[in-house]
């Protein structure tokens, strides 16, 4: 058994390859299946993870957003000041570690 | 998630201008079986709701994870800190008093005081009189408005669910909510009573997460590195097998592997 903290990805630059780890296992059975059709989609992967400035973009988030709940937020503290002092309402301030909008918070 | 409740959410949309933050990511921890089962949950993920004042300044703070029924009317307590804190007269020393005040009763291990509303409607002369809160003993407090609901003063208003279904979490969530509600409460009603200023939440959030929460924000393992590394068995032939020399707690955050 083995523990990794989120955050390491696999990140194989040198091929081009671009891997998660929460990706289903390999299959058991190797499927004999042609060259290209197997490099066609790695190769479109690889590119789109390029920059126009060469540095590898961030890696697609494995922490899937999801709806924050049914409460009408507003985007910043600073945000729900100026509506407050409108309205005359107090301030909630939800604090995490992580995201309200993503699935592991 | 709490947030979801149509209660809660309703509750927060009519009283609050609601926001929410990120102090930082959170840790997940993935747990590979080697038998394609993988298990991915997070660590520390704790949470701090802070009631503040329109210009920003911090009424009142609930740390940690509530049940649904006791969240709820630790909102509606905040909203009526609020009122308490707004109403004429009051202000500043108000605010202190009342930290001060639900310090001491927790030290005592009595349960903190309750903000009631009173008045409202028109004296005997005809003129009109404001809804106002004060605060008082919570033995008191909760007589008194079960009576003018017309209810059981000792009845349990957080039932269990029906079923067994989540009773598990239900159960848990009741008892981090007891801690939270205790000792945690008093932790932050010493220091808020404790401030000569008025402190907005940038002022706090370390202290908070530290002190309160027992997560560390400056602490990049945030307080796990000894049990991730003190006695690891294998660190020294992971240091060796990996190309980066070896990380230590303190040292920015390294994937190991």
């Amino acid at each position: 058994m083995r523990i990794e903290l989120r955050g390491m990805v696999a990140l194989l630059v040198g091929t081009g390859v671009v891997g998660l780890a929460d990706e289903p296992p390999p299959p058991k059975r190797r499927v004999d299946i042609p060259k290209m059709m197997l490099q066609s989609p790695l190769k479109r992967l690889a590119q789109a993870a390029q920059a126009t400035d060469g540095t590898v973009s961030p890696l697609p988030s494995k922490n899937p957003k999801v709806e924050a709940g049914k409460v009408n937020w507003h985007a910043s503290f600073d945000a729900a000041k100026a509506a407050a002092q409108q309205s005359g309402k107090p301030i909630l301030l939800f604090q995490l570690l992580g995201r309200l909008d993503n699935r592991f918070t | 998630m709490l947030f979801s409740d149509d209660t809660i959410a309703r509750f927060i949309n009519k009283n609050f201008e609601p926001t929410w933050e990120s102090v930082r990511s959170v840790p997940t921890i993935r747990i590979d079986f080697g038998d394609e089962r993988v298990v991915t949950r997070t660590l520390n993920g704790n949470v701090a709701t802070y009631a503040c004042l329109p210009d920003g300044q911090v009424l009142d703070i609930l740390p940690g994870i509530y049940d649904p029924g006791t969240y709820l009317r630790q909102l509606q307590e905040l909203t009526k800190l609020h009122r308490f804190v707004s109403q004429k007269g009051n202000g500043v020393t108000s605010l202190h008093d009342y930290h001060q005040r639900q310090t001491e009763a927790l030290q005592k291990s009595r349960p903190r005081e309750v903000l009631v509303e009173s008045g409202g409607g028109f004296s005997i002369k005809g003129t009109e009189q404001p809804l106002k809160v004060f605060l008082v003993p919570a033995s008191r407090a909760a007589v008194r408005q079960a009576i003018a609901q017309g209810q059981d003063p000792l009845a349990d208003d957080n039932p269990a669910p029906n079923t067994t279904d989540g009773l598990d979490e239900w159960k848990a969530l009741v008892d981090d909510a007891r801690v939270n509600e205790t000792t945690r409460r008093q932790t932050i009603h010493e220091h808020l009573a404790a401030q000569p200023e008025p402190v907005v939440p940038t002022d706090i959030t370390k202290w908070l997460y530290r002190e309160v929460l027992h997560t560390d924000l400056d602490d990049p393992y945030l307080g796990l590195g000894k049990l991730l590394f003190d006695r690891y068995p294998f660190a020294s032939e992971d240091n060796a097998a990996s190309d980066s020399p070896p990380k230590r707690p303190g040292e920015d955050p390294q994937p190991q592997r």
